[in-house]
């Protein structure tokens, strides 16, 4: 069967300071990373990558971008993601950023799973950072919440010894 | 009997090139001629083209033709960016590639500049 394999790129947008970025879309990255290969690989990495290229999701509150790939081209994209220094804010500027690559997976679900199990690795980390004795008490509930086991009902009586 | 199997890539490669430019009366020094070259992997392969070691081993200024040395692996590269430059400095310009070959001996000679005298 002959088919096109992807790479997920999963990398995270880390900004100067903890800004609620919500001018940041799709279309702003696919450029960003459109143009930083055009910068680094010319007209014939724009030929390489384009097929193939695409934005599957991004958070504008966790700042969790990902971004799609042929496999064949997985290293040109992850050698120019940490060139992208800025990004485009809505009014005509440049905010400074830096995407920090965190995953690469074969497919959307396999990243989505690393991500769910990376954030709850990281819930606690951010509990630490909580100053307000409110935003303590939520950050325990939501660790609390992502951390319970569904637990199996017990059926008595099932086997007939 | 021992077999060599090549793997294509010589260590180096020769080009023999000429810049033609539309304007017949330009005059490009070398240096000029570095930057057109530059300025034709730059635009085909970016920085990390652009910084391709290409050396220039002969210049001839009457003619605009050229010498350069490129490392194997980098040759398809070079020759298909000087093939695509078509302007420079808004000029229209074009790269004249007489002759390739991994040895340098083989510009001593060059069958495509023989005379021949048909009497």
């Amino acid at each position: 069967m002959v088919r096109f394999k992807h790479r997920y790129v999963l990398a995270e947008l880390i900004f100067g300071k903890d800004l609620l970025i919500y001018n940041i879309t799709q279309r702003v990255v696919y450029a960003a990373v459109r143009d930083i290969i055009e910068q680094l690989h010319g007209r014939y990495g724009i030929g390489l990558i384009t097929p193939g290229l695409s934005v599957k999701y991004i958070n504008e509150y966790t700042r969790m971008v990902m971004v799609r790939c042929r496999r064949e081209n997985l290293k040109l994209l992850t050698s120019a993601i940490p060139f992208i220094k800025h990004l485009p804010d809505g009014k005509g500027g440049q905010l400074p950023c830096f995407l920090r690559t965190l995953h690469v997976g074969g497919s959307i679900r396999a990243c989505q799973k690393w991500l769910v199990q990376h954030n709850r690795q990281v819930l606690p980390t951010l509990l630490l950072r909580c100053t307000s004795k409110e935003e303590k008490s939520r950050m325990r509930k939501s660790i609390f919440n992502s951390t319970l086991v569904k637990e199996e009902p017990w059926n008595e009586g099932k086997d007939d010894t | 009997m021992k077999r060599i199997v090549s793997k294509g890539d010589a260590p180096y490669y020769y080009l023999k090139v000429l810049l033609e430019f539309e304007d017949k009366t330009m005059a490009v020094d070398v240096l000029t001629f570095r930057t057109v070259i530059m300025k034709a992997m730059m635009s085909m392969y970016g920085e990390v083209g652009a910084a391709v070691q290409i050396d220039i081993l002969k210049y001839e200024d009457k003619t605009i033709s050229a010498i350069l040395r490129v490392a194997g692996s980098n040759m398809v590269k070079l020759w298909g960016a000087l093939t695509m430059l078509s302007y420079y400095d808004e000029k229209p310009c074009a790269f004249r590639v007489h002759q390739v070959s991994p040895f340098l001996m083989a510009f001593a000679a060059s069958s495509r500049q023989l005379l021949l005298h048909t009497e």
